[in-house]
């Protein structure tokens, strides 16, 4: 655990956080089309 | 040169606080109304959500509507507001170091009046007076005592607007070219946002009073449900601010890491505070009177709103992973495993902002135009307010009491109450979730909100909501628990936990951080830009309403 | 940092622009927006003025109907509607007394019936069966009474 630490953060990465706002926008685009389908499959 | 000479401001304030029991006072008073009232509206939600399913009849002489007014006003109204304050006081009393006594008088004098006009209101409904709903729309016409009631709310809510105000103008004077506390400057959107909020429902509630008092005979309907979203739904946006500094502020000091770049989070600040008033109207989309173009156009205003919350996600998760690499996270999502999980001040706020996804989410279709057809006031709607308030804004909330309530009442967050806190927040969380969750699906299959029980005569489509309806009980149940732990553990915090210090967890910026910009401070101009948005959003289908006005509608009291 | 967010925000915000684009597509192009009509009526005079002077439901054209239906605490009318399979049905509305919503769960069919103004919407009922027409705006005490039904046959 300890051994893994790094005492530089220079090279952080931000591959995380554009996976997860990928999450977001995945959430998002779903819910939509979930609610648009029922709309238009009640049309 | 000047992050040094911020530091030793820092100092100063954080010894001011804490030190100083007048303030420290009003944000317990704040907070002992907060939670007694949780603990009341969380029994009448436990209530509803038992006699929605059938498993509970009401005593006679009650109904499920007044339950439900009750329900309504006392969460999202006093709970809600009085956390806000309490909260965003201890903020700015902690970033100014002290609130001024002008300050603090007109604060008192606010909470008198804030109690004043919630006991007015109340009776009204606990006397069947005003069974309305929170939205109390017109021509449903409630005693006059109950406007009255909220005209004081009002007054009182202004009260501690115009201290907010004071304070934040004296600060400014007396410290010529700094730029203000990050926290005093969300304090400073979250009460400029309360007034502007409260304009419009106010200028309703004038409407209203002569009508009911009989000497206006009849009132325009349309106008006053316009100006009671105009307050409605900027409301909702008000809680949403304050649990974001929060998230912006607090916890990154809590996962050890230092905030966003501060020149962003006051874009958003601002963004919120001038684009929020008019995402009212998509809670018009089906009404009449409203032609398709204005719709559409409020489409477009109610998914700008959305935009500084796509910036939130970002800087947030950016500012989590900096901090988890730090702790030594690898890969893709290492650094999420090396978030503090069982740290209550973190956990809570956490599963409030995870949260947000879909609560967002669910807003970008709520808005969609047509597409609210599909959920307008059905149970997906309860849902998205239960998922969106009751989790991003309630947790958030929650978590803030955990480091706050000991740090004001100058007493420690013990491991034990740190597990409780934990334990709270997993209930809570469980609860929310399936009752969010099957409410969603509900609404989906047309399930209606705001109805007592019925069959609909055993008509099949109905049959079909009763298996949900169980799950809301449920999930009422388990949020019940929640509720009696919260309560618990806040006035524990306040009374009994051992003595001892508690940090105000205040993240810092990163040190190469260029300067904050002094434009951000020009909140006359933003107030302007808020109320040339409004201008842009109100003024053709107000005045539409107005002169294309039907004759007006009588009262009605039909409960 | 300041790249990657201008990316994340042009991704998503051209998400929401195509939202926008499809409904407003819909609405604008295919007459497909929700029920907005702007004709106005006096609330304490429906039933003197047409057309709800005379509520029910009325053969239009082939296969299409109107119905011409008042809302009033806790009843519409007309009440148990009959239609043919296939049906487009408009609904012309509006309220007696107080704000009231009508929506037939398992269809688009949702719309505020508010007093003095007279609200529209169209459905096309494909499947046979009786469907449930209920109120879904608080109206008072009987408020979960407030339902009827259309049978599609």
């Amino acid at each position: 655990m300890a051994s893994a630490k790094k005492n530089t953060h220079q090279d952080h990465s931000a591959k995380g956080t554009i996976a997860s706002v990928s999450i977001v926008a995945i959430v998002i685009v779903l819910m939509w089309i979930g609610v648009f389908s029922l709309y238009m499959a009640r049309i | 040169m000047e992050l040094v000479k911020n530091e030793t401001v820092n100092q100063n304030k954080w010894l001011k606080l804490g030190v100083n029991p007048e303030d420290a006072l009003i944000s317990k008073t704040y907070f002992t109304i907060a939670f007694a009232t949780l603990l009341i509206g969380g029994i009448l939600g436990l209530i509803q959500g038992l006699e929605r399913a059938g498993l509970y009849s009401l005593p006679s002489g009650f109904n499920y509507y007044q339950v439900l007014s009750a329900h309504g006003l006392l969460l999202l109204v006093v709970f809600t507001a009085t956390f806000t304050m309490g909260y965003q006081l201890a903020n700015l009393s902690y970033s100014f170091g002290g609130l001024l006594p002008i300050a603090k008088k007109l604060i008192w004098v606010g909470i008198v009046l804030k109690v004043i006009g919630v006991v007015m209101a109340v009776t009204m409904i606990v006397l069947n007076e005003a069974s309305v709903l929170y939205t109390f729309y017109p021509p449903l016409a409630a005693h006059p005592i109950f406007y009255f009631g909220l005209v004081v709310l009002v007054i009182g809510i202004w009260a501690v607007c115009l201290a907010v105000i004071l304070n934040y103008r004296h600060w400014r004077k007396t410290h010529p070219g700094q730029t203000t506390p990050i926290l005093a400057f969300f304090a400073m959107g979250v009460f400029i946002l309360w007034f502007f909020a409260s304009l419009g429902v106010t200028i309703e509630v004038f409407m209203i009073i002569p009508w009911v008092l009989g000497i206006t005979e009849t009132i325009n309907v349309m106008v006053t449900r316009t100006l009671f979203w105009w307050f409605g739904h900027t409301l909702v946006n008000i809680w949403y601010l304050v649990a974001t500094s929060a998230w912006y502020i607090i916890v990154p000091k809590i996962i050890g890491g230092k905030h966003f770049n501060e020149k962003l989070i006051r874009l958003v600040v601002i963004l919120l505070v001038i684009l929020n008033i008019p995402g009212g109207f998509h809670h018009q989309i089906i009404d009449p009177a409203i032609s398709l173009t204005i719709k559409f156009l409020h489409v477009f205003m109610s998914l700008s709103i959305a935009v500084p919350s796509l910036m939130t996600a970002f800087a947030m998760f950016y500012v989590m992973e900096k901090a988890g690499r730090k702790k030594g996270g690898k890969g893709l999502f290492g650094w999420f495993k090396k978030l503090p999980w069982n740290d209550v001040r973190f956990l809570a706020p956490m599963i409030a902002m995870i949260a947000f996804i879909p609560g967002g989410a669910g807003g970008i279709v709520n808005t969609s135009n047509q597409m609210n057809q599909v959920i307008h006031n059905t149970m997906w709607v309860v849902g998205h307010f239960h998922i969106t308030v009751g989790v991003s804004v309630v947790l958030t909330f929650f978590g803030i009491c955990y480091w706050l309530i000991p740090h004001l009442s100058k007493r420690q967050l013990t491991k034990r109450m740190n597990k409780i806190g934990v334990i709270q927040t997993w209930i809570w969380t469980a609860g929310m979730a399936i009752m969010a969750f099957s409410m969603h699906i509900a609404g989906l299959i047309g399930d209606p909100r705001r109805t007592s029980d019925t069959t609909y005569g055993g008509m099949e489509a109905a049959l079909n909501w009763f298996h949900y309806e169980y799950i809301f009980a449920a999930g009422a149940t388990l949020l019940m628990i929640g509720v009696i732990i919260q309560v618990f553990a806040v006035f524990h915090m306040m009374f009994f936990a051992p003595k001892g210090t508690t940090e105000y967890p205040v993240a810092e910026p990163e040190e190469d951080q260029p300067s904050v910009p002094m434009w951000t401070e020009r909140w006359g101009l933003w107030s302007i830009l808020l109320l040339a948005v409004v201008a842009m959003a109100y003024v053709i289908p107000i005045v539409d309403m107005i002169v294309n006005a039907p004759p007006g509608s009588p009262p009605f009291k039909t409960w | 940092m300041g790249k990657l967010e201008e990316t994340w925000m042009i991704v998503s915000v051209s998400i929401l622009v195509i939202f926008m684009a499809i409904v407003g597509y819909q609405t604008f192009a295919l007459g497909m927006g929700p029920p907005s009509n702007k004709d106005i009526i006096d609330p304490q005079k429906v039933d003197e003025q047409a057309p709800f002077d005379e509520p029910g439901v009325f053969e239009v054209g082939e296969n299409k109907y109107e119905v011409v239906m008042t809302l009033e605490t806790f009843a519409f009318n007309p009440g148990d509607i009959e239609v043919p399979v296939g049906a487009e049905v408009e609904f012309i509305m509006t309220s007696k007394d107080v704000s009231h919503g009508i929506q037939i769960p398992g269809t688009n069919l949702n719309a505020m019936v508010l007093p003095g103004h007279i609200q529209r919407i169209t459905q096309v009922f494909n499947e046979p069966g009786e469907y449930l027409i209920l109120c879904n705006e608080y109206c008072g005490i009987g408020h979960q009474a407030m339902f009827t039904k259309i049978t599609v046959k």
